[in-house]
């Protein structure tokens, strides 16, 4: 059981790195189109949307890193008035609501993107730029696996590693 | 109040409730003229046996996604822009009318082609599943403002313009820079220098939004659009198989009340506040020369040839619009289209 | 079962608060109360409105903003300039009655104007301003509410995260909120500080003045302005940069994550390691903020759905004493949220519902917009969720107890009552900045 949970561990973690670090091209490229905007009067077509693909697969990575890292934030009083088996309960309830909603988002988001797929489906922005988005798509059941995936994980870290908050 | 128990007999007076969405925002012209209206008028058409409760822009969903919302059937029936879903099939950039360089005037010219282009949109529209009713309301064409003059088609050139869907391809084409602001950004956009013109929507709406406040020029005519459809009316198919044939045949006395209703409201509504634009001393009307425009119909014809190439419903759309431009007595145009008497 | 679904908008409000009260993150309390509801109300496929709620997360341009502004406030802490700020800003207030206090509300608001994080002014005040305070033997009651009431002010002081959801749920211009906000964030400033300047004058030993010994000379204080020089750069390029146009509002946010890198690394308060830490450190509070949107968003298009709006509008309209009565209700229904909820999904929730209400009743849009967010200020503070009360209690440990930050909030959640009624009565003093800039 160790190696799967310290596999999921990493794996979130390095999905964080990721999301993380999109925020120096995300940076770049927005002071690029201004630039070019404001000097140039040549702002670039795709600026808009590689902007937006940053921030979405950023925001949808990042997830499972911070549930690893206990960041998501919760009103945590409760917490204080319980015994530590009670506690460890509560926090294992929460982290099953937490794969139930990650059940759907794993499923109804892989509906999703298997139909962008099959369309081959275009942005909606408009831009000429005009990029294919359905691989952007697959960011949602990605990034509801991943939390899914993280959710288990911690279950275990809590009844098998005394881990707790 | 909801009632516990069925009384009526099965079959009888069965009633239908349905969700509608939209991409105008509650309290405005466009949703409490239209979508309103018609929620009223199904229901009274039906006899109370078909309700429609309508729901705002972003409210349920984002608007983008109404498409599959409906296909899905989380909601029955949408009144949406088709520009929304160009990503699904580029026919939908053109869908609603808004063609650039479009030669038509006035709604009766503009509903004649919606309902000639109705079967390649349905069909655009089955091949997701997706029931289309057609057209909905009227939206007269729009307008082109500016804090700079341009009075050629050479000053587009490196200019930064707020545009949307096709009409960003289209000025991108004429060598402006197309920049993506949000409709509540164009204001401060405008004022602050972050673009340097701009289309939103019409004189109506525009001036509603308070942009002739920072408006120095309209630039006519605008080649972008011409006059075109702001909603087209689209019906989760199991839905719209289960309604009885009468109810049915009320969405459409419904939605064609509608038209009617809003080419009157909007059509002359939009003229009279173009008037107020025109007596207003802080802005002057350019009328580009007719040469340039002439050239610029051709770079807005030379795009629309271009969408021959991106789908077969886009290219039949094309090859059908230059009919109806011929029906309509735009020779000329719809030529240029590759239409052949 | 039919009771049920007449009372759906309620109950969903009932779940929501049981699972926050249970300790259920919000972000998935939000989204399991919408997907359960979704599921029970309308069938398995009507759940699809989860990943749409996420698509539309992950597709709004203006939100762009938001790990960006993290990222610039997250920075800016390593760089120490925070702690610098405070110290100039003490060493001039220090010899009067309450200077310190005051000297946290006014860094409070430099904090705020750099940043667009609540958290990083509550937390940065409670480990710098008050362990001061507490030497120079204030009132406990008096510090804690300072820390509290200038630690938030980066709420209503541009450039700020909960602006940038509203403008981009409501269509309210972003760059004209920044600039109203501004105006009634200087009402706040004046209002907390004549508050301190009472209480200071009024108990002897309430916030004394520093011992002539203790207090820094002319030359001290001249020199120690320099430190205020870098913020104040930085407020120009961030904030100038969106009020001249050269960049929009989610622009303006790079403008500064760009201009902290430099200003940190021309000055030798960053290298690329505490650069890293500061990445790590913000992806977190990113990725929390992001997945209560998409929760948020899930929850509110459920709630909508099954009449949720509608009920709120048909009780704002039942509301005796016409438009003011609509206005009233509406405050009202804001403030109780704000107990329960956190800002960002306020917002998400309240916004659309409660917007058209008040501009139907004839009420100016960005007016509303910035006594929302004087309103939203106070949902940091009102028990029993009011998280500029977790941060302190973060910041502080074991050192305070936690019913103490509770009793401490009281006086400045009055305060900022008091600053909503006046630009009820006054809307000038909510809309003249934008009106200027507009102009
Ligand atoms: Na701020
Ligand atoms: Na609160």
């Amino acid at each position: 059981m160790k190696p799967i949970i310290k596999g999921i561990d990493s794996l979130s973690s390095i999905a964080g790195k990721i999301s993380g670090y999109l925020i120096i091209p995300l940076t770049l490229v927005m002071i690029y189109t201004i630039i070019m905007r404001r000097i140039f009067s040549n702002s670039p077509d795709w600026g808009f949307e590689v902007s937006i693909f940053i921030f979405g697969i950023s925001i949808l990575l990042a997830g499972a890193d911070v549930l690893r890292l206990k960041g998501h934030v919760a009103v945590d009083i409760i917490y204080a008035h319980l015994s530590e088996r009670w506690g460890r309960i509560m926090y294992t309830f929460s982290l099953l609501i937490i794969i139930v909603v990650c059940s759907f988002l794993l499923f109804k988001g892989m509906e999703v993107a298997v139909e962008s797929t099959r369309i081959l489906e275009h942005s909606s922005h408009q831009s000429s730029f005009n990029p294919q988005i359905w691989w952007f798509k697959w960011f949602i059941p990605i990034g509801g696996l991943l939390l899914w995936l993280q959710a288990w994980a911690e279950i275990y870290k809590v009844w098998r590693e005394g881990e707790q908050e | 109040a909801c009632q516990p128990y069925q009384t009526i007999a099965e079959g009888e007076q069965r009633v239908y409730e349905w969700r509608m969405v939209t991409h105008q925002i509650p309290g405005t012209a466009r949703y409490e003229g239209t979508i309103r209206e018609f929620a009223k008028a199904v229901e009274e058409i039906s006899n109370g046996r078909l309700i429609i409760e309508p729901f705002g822009a972003d409210i349920l969903f984002p608007t983008n996604e109404s498409f599959d919302m409906v296909k899905n059937g989380v909601v029955e029936i949408a009144a949406v822009y088709t520009g929304f879903w160009t990503g699904k099939d580029p026919v939908f950039a053109l869908g609603g009318g808004t063609i650039p360089g479009d030669p038509i005037n006035g709604f009766e010219e503009h509903f004649y082609r919606s309902d000639q282009l109705k079967p390649i949109i349905d069909e655009a529209y089955e091949k997701h599943g997706i029931q289309n009713l057609g057209a909905f309301d009227y939206a007269p064409e729009e307008v082109l403002i500016s804090r700079v003059p341009i009075r050629s088609i050479e000053d587009f050139r490196g200019k930064n313009i707020r545009a949307a869907g096709v009409a960003s391809l289209y000025y991108s084409k004429l060598g402006a820079s197309a920049i993506s602001l949000s409709a509540p950004e164009i204001y401060t956009g405008l004022q602050l220098g972050t673009v340097e013109a701009a289309e939103f929507n019409d004189y109506l709406v525009n001036g509603e939004m308070g942009l002739d406040e920072v408006t120095k020029y309209v630039i006519e005519p605008a080649l972008h659009v011409g006059p075109s459809t702001d909603k087209e009316l689209i019906v989760n198919p199991n839905a719209w198989e289960e309604l009885p044939e009468d109810l049915k045949a009320a969405l459409y006395v419904a939605r064609d009340k509608i038209r009617y209703e809003s080419a009157i409201a909007y059509g002359v509504e939009n003229q009279k506040a173009k008037q107020e634009w025109m007596e207003n001393p802080d802005i002057e009307f350019i009328q580009l020369p007719e040469e340039d425009v002439e050239k610029m119909r051709e770079e807005a014809f030379e795009l629309l040839n271009n969408y021959k190439t991106k789908s077969e419903a886009s290219k039949e759309y094309v090859e059908e619009y230059a009919k109806v431009l011929a029906d309509l007595g735009y020779l000329e145009e719809a030529k240029i289209l590759g239409y052949e008497d | 079962m039919m009771w049920f679904f007449e009372y759906a908008p309620i109950a969903m409000f009932v779940l929501l608060l049981v699972l926050l009260f249970l300790g259920i993150p919000i972000a998935f309390s939000l989204g399991a109360v919408g997907v359960f509801f979704a599921l029970i109300m309308w069938g398995i496929d009507s759940t699809a409105l989860l990943p749409s709620a996420v698509w539309g997360v992950m597709n709004n341009f203006t939100l762009i903003a938001i790990p960006l502004f993290i990222l610039m406030s997250v920075l800016l802490e390593k760089t120490n300039i925070i702690s610098e700020v405070f110290d100039s800003v003490y060493k001039w207030s220090g010899g009067f009655r309450g200077g310190l206090a005051i000297a946290a509300i006014i860094v409070g608001a430099i904090i705020g104007s750099i940043s667009g994080v609540v958290a990083a002014g509550v937390i940065g005040l409670g480990l710098i301003a008050l362990p001061q305070m507490m030497k120079y033997k204030y009132n406990e009651n008096l510090s804690l509410g300072s820390i509290m009431g200038g630690g938030t002010l980066g709420q209503i002081i541009p450039p700020n995260l909960n602006m940038v959801v509203y403008g981009a749920i409501t269509g309210v211009s972003v760059s004209s909120l920044f600039a109203g906000g501004l105006s009634a964030g200087f009402l706040l400033i004046f209002f907390f500080i004549v508050y301190i300047l009472i209480q200071a004058y009024r108990k002897k030993d309430a916030a004394p003045a520093l011992a002539k010994e203790d207090r820094a000379s002319f030359k001290e204080k001249v020199t120690s302005l320099k430190s205020i020089t870098l913020p104040i750069i930085l407020i120009i390029i961030v904030i100038g940069s969106i009020f001249t146009g050269v960049a929009t509002p989610t622009e303006g946010a790079a403008v500064g994550v760009l201009g902290t890198v430099l200003i940190g690394f021309g000055t030798k308060r960053l290298n690329w390691n505490k650069t890293q830490e500061a990445i790590k450190e913000s992806t977190k509070m990113t990725g929390m903020v992001g997945w209560i949107l998409i929760g948020a968003a899930t929850f509110s298009a459920v709630f909508s759905g099954v009449g949720g709006n509608q009920l709120v509008s048909d009780l704002a309209q039942a509301a005796p004493g016409g438009r003011w009565g609509v206005l009233v209700f509406s405050l009202l229904f804001i403030i109780l949220l704000g107990m329960f909820l956190e800002t960002m999904a306020l917002i998400m929730l309240a916004a659309p519902i409660i917007t058209p209400i008040i501009v139907e009743a004839g009420f100016d849009p960005l007016w509303w917009a910035v006594l929302f967010m004087v309103v939203l200020q106070m949902a940091f503070l009102t028990p029993p969720f009011g998280f500029a009360i977790f941060y302190l209690k973060s910041a502080v440990g074991d050192k305070v107890a936690i019913n103490k930050i509770y009793r401490a909030t009281l006086p400045f959640i009055a305060i900022q009552l008091l600053v909503a009624i006046t630009l009820i009565i006054f809307p000038i003093l909510a809309v003249w900045l934008p009106n200027l800039l507009n102009n």
